[in-house]
């Protein structure tokens, strides 16, 4: 059941559903949401932005049909989705006193935002680096982060500069488009334990249809969160 | 109560519902979701004989009511089918069919070679028909003397039978029927993707790098039923009816135009539990138009 929706930025809306406390999400994991049926005949793959014991949320861009429809999701109706799908970020990898990086371009830091909330309830501290085209659009971050922990870089091109080549990381995880991840090649490609999560078109998220094939992997089951070394081979 | 038995020449499935090649993997990604023996049958994806790693680039589009694909016959190859399959196919109790595809004549023969000493096989069902690669595929499917000859060489090779699964991308399906029935084919199954394309208006360029890919999904159920109703018109082979099929009504629809049993491709991949849904359902929608069977709905249309 949708609790709710809002407007976060332009274009940008976060959407909160109901979640049974047996249903257990992990961050980077997704969901396929059945949209509107009458204008999109497949399901749509949205990760979580947020996860409580009580709830989970995601955070989409309109970008078309199927997105425009979502806006017009509401309070106290039932929606169907398959989930949780995919395998997420590898939290299990965490440790006491690792020096942690979370690297987002765009709404890619969205599925990032469960491990942030982890990170912070654990006391846990890290970087987060996050790109974006406009300066403006911080995604109300601001709020909820302490910023000092935070650097936003406004071109993605400066994600390569000479301080985050400089510091060593033991854990880093990634969301970002593409062109993200072929910036970040000089810096992480034989790094141990550095992870993105990969996007692409999907059909139905359940490995059935191998529609959704990025880096020889199936996005929806092997994937979306992948070892760089398997990006980069 | 064999109320949905049916027979697709000597081979009894105990209900008309098996997946459509290309639409549900090879089997595992659903076993976790529910017991795979509840079907008539499982069908594999098509296997060539090396790793093909498909098309690169977009594989998916979606359209108004269906979807268009150009995966490109990714698969492990003939060796890890092999490896990778043996235990899950020898737990079902249900026939395996597996789809093979090749480039050649010569490559459907030497997939079906090494899968015909393993005991874990029932059936073969020969890809003619797909219209996302270059060699082979579809090109058979269209060409009256490639197809007589690669049936022939597939009975000569295998005592199995050999079902072929037919392209709509042609003049006449009727006309190809024939050749495969005269060729020696146990079955028909019809039919494969139609050819699709969706050109993006942003770039002015194909959405799919190949341009022309295949469409499937309920846009198409109209037009695999005219197919499967001109080849049983044309043919006295059993036909397995595929295209478009979402509910048990369709399944019922796909019988009574002449279809023995039916496939399910792209309801799969929107909802994952269509098939045991389907199978759920279908002899209360039997019950309400008046049959008792499926092969009394058989014993109907022949007359």
């Amino acid at each position: 059941m949708c609790l709710g929706q809002k407007k976060i930025a332009d274009n940008i809306y976060e959407i909160c559903f109901e979640k049974p406390k047996e249903l257990k999400l992990k961050p980077g994991q997704f969901m396929m949401l059945k949209v509107d049926e009458k204008q999109c005949f497949l399901r749509r793959p949205f990760s979580f932005s947020e996860i409580t014991e009580e709830s989970f949320s995601i955070i989409y861009q309109v970008v078309g049909k199927g997105t425009q429809a979502m806006t017009k999701m509401r309070q106290g109706h039932i929606y169907e989705a398959l989930l949780p799908l995919g395998n997420g970020f590898p939290i299990h990898l965490l440790r006491e006193n690792q020096s942690i990086l979370l690297v987002a371009g765009g709404l890619g830091y969205a599925p990032l935002m469960p491990v942030v909330d982890m990170l912070i309830e654990e006391k846990k501290s890290f970087s987060l680096i996050l790109g974006v085209n406009n300066p403006k659009r911080l995604y109300g971050l601001d709020k909820k982060l302490d910023m000092d922990q935070v650097e936003v870089m406004y071109h993605p091109q400066t994600v390569l500069n000479a301080k985050l080549l400089k510091k060593e990381y033991q854990l880093v995880m990634a969301c970002g488009p593409e062109g993200m991840y072929e910036a970040l090649k000089p810096v992480f490609e034989n790094h141990p334990s550095a992870y993105y999560s990969l996007e692409a078109p999907m059909a139905c998220g359940t490995g059935l249809c191998s529609g959704c094939i990025c880096k020889g992997k199936k996005v929806c089951v092997e994937g979306p969160v992948i070892h760089v070394k398997e990006y980069y081979q | 109560m064999k109320r949905l038995e049916t027979k697709i020449g000597n081979v009894t499935l105990k209900n008309p519902l098996m997946p459509a090649s290309g639409c549900f993997g090879f089997g595992h990604e659903m076993m976790e979701r529910y017991d795979l023996n509840i079907l008539g049958a499982l069908v594999s994806k098509s296997v060539t004989q090396d790793l093909r790693k498909g098309n690169a680039g977009k594989r998916i589009a979606e359209c108004e009511y269906g979807l268009l694909n150009s995966i490109g016959l990714q698969n492990p190859g003939v060796e890890s089918f092999k490896k990778e399959n043996k235990g899950l196919y020898n737990s079902l109790k249900i026939p395996k069919i597996v789809n093979v595809a090749g480039a050649s004549e010569e490559e459907y023969l030497e997939v079906i070679r090494q899968l015909d000493t393993l005991q874990w096989i029932d059936i073969y069902e020969l890809n003619v028909s797909c219209p996302n690669v270059d060699a082979g595929g579809m090109g058979i499917g269209q060409d009256k003397k490639a197809l007589y000859q690669l049936i022939m060489k597939t009975k000569a090779v295998t005592n199995r039978p050999v079902w072929v699964k037919l392209s709509p991308n042609v003049t006449s399906i009727a006309e190809m029927a024939k050749i495969c029935e005269k060729a020696g084919a146990d079955a028909l199954v019809v039919c494969n993707t139609f050819k699709g394309l969706r050109m993006n208006l942003q770039t002015g360029k194909p959405e799919i790098p190949r341009a022309v890919a295949g469409y499937s999904g309920p846009a198409i159920k109209p037009q695999a039923l005219a197919m499967v109703y001109e080849c049983a018109q044309a043919v006295s082979l059993p036909i397995v009816g595929v295209g478009g099929i979402t509910n048990a009504e369709d399944v019922l629809e796909m019988l009574l135009a002449g279809a023995s049993a039916v496939q399910i491709g792209t309801a799969n991949l929107i909802h994952p539990d269509i098939m045991p849904e389907i199978i759920e359902a279908l002899p209360h929608v039997l019950k309400k138009y008046g049959y008792t069977s499926v092969q009394d709905i058989y014993r109907k249309v022949k007359k």
